[in-house]
């Protein structure tokens, strides 16, 4: 009751939100749907996910289209160090960029996009890869890993290997029968069966 | 299309994903056996080997070049099979 409470506070009238991301605990999707409904981003499309420990820094300066999915990663459009210049140069600077992320567009883990200067596109079907430090736009389809980033590849040939992967599964049955990338009633099995694939035994 | 022709061509491919001119290729060397030859390298260089030879393998074929023990030969084996 106190969690429903909570959600719909937070979700319906922007109340109590520190406290419902502690008890809640949201969903990217979820946390996604708030940032929609209440965040400062110039746009953010349908059917995003967005994990609440994504740090969207300067938010009127990002754009993300429909069914992107974000980890713990981190989007800034500013570069810090114009106020210690400011003070220790006398200058006055701006140092200003926007990030325009497209549609399904996948940042992993501590990914950072950082657009200091100018305009940073994420391509409509691009990966980020977990760690990936990004300075320049990526073309569509592209997946881009590394500090300094690269693209190593492409989303529609890594695919094809994937499904291929998928055929020396064990479990390759319970994910043909999975609805999306996570089902809780089927988890303790996959566990299981994952468990035995890699380890010789299941964890009783 | 004969072995040696497959497997130089291959090289070449093997080459020009890993930055290297100066490998060499066998057919009993373990796929990603070289430096550099990681998960995304060896998807560039099924997908070069496709595009150098004109052909398409299957989802089972690169499943067979994913599996433990997957060779060089292996990918010579497909592109000689088309």
């Amino acid at each position: 009751v106190i969690k429903g409470l909570l959600r719909y506070q937070a979700l319906d009238h922007n109340r109590f939100v520190a406290l419902y991301r502690k008890v809640c605990r949201p969903s990217g999707r979820e946390w996604a749907e708030y940032l929609r409904r209440h965040g400062q981003l110039y746009h953010l499309g349908r059917d995003c996910t967005i994990l609440p420990t994504a740090s969207l820094i300067d938010q009127p300066l990002i754009s993300i289209g429909d069914r992107a999915c974000f980890g713990n990663c981190t989007l800034i459009c500013h570069d810090g160090s114009i106020e210690m210049l400011a003070q220790a140069y006398s200058v006055k600077l701006d140092r200003i960029g926007a990030i325009c992320v497209e549609d399904d567009v996948y940042i992993g883990e501590s990914a950072m996009i950082i657009a200091s200067h100018g305009k940073v596109t994420i391509g409509k079907g691009s990966i980020i890869g977990a760690g990936a430090v990004v300075r320049q736009s990526v073309p569509a389809g592209c997946i881009v890993m590394g500090n300094p980033s690269k693209v190593v590849g492409k989303v529609e040939d890594m695919l094809r290997f994937w499904e291929a992967d998928m055929l020396g599964y064990p479990w390759v049955d319970i994910i043909a029968k999975r609805a999306g990338a996570f089902d809780p009633v089927l988890e303790p099995e996959l566990t299981r069966q994952r468990q035995i694939h890699y380890f010789g035994t299941a964890k009783s | 299309m004969d072995r040696k022709t497959a497997l130089d061509g291959i090289s070449d491919v093997v080459r020009d994903v890993l930055g290297d001119d100066d490998i060499e290729i066998r057919e009993d060397m373990a796929a990603g056996s070289l430096e550099g030859w990681d998960s995304m390298a060896h998807i560039n260089i099924v997908i070069g080997v496709e595009k150098r030879f004109g052909v398409a393998f299957s989802t089972t074929d690169l499943a067979t070049l994913r599996t433990e023990g997957a060779t060089v030969g292996c990918i010579v084996d497909l592109v000689a099979r088309a």
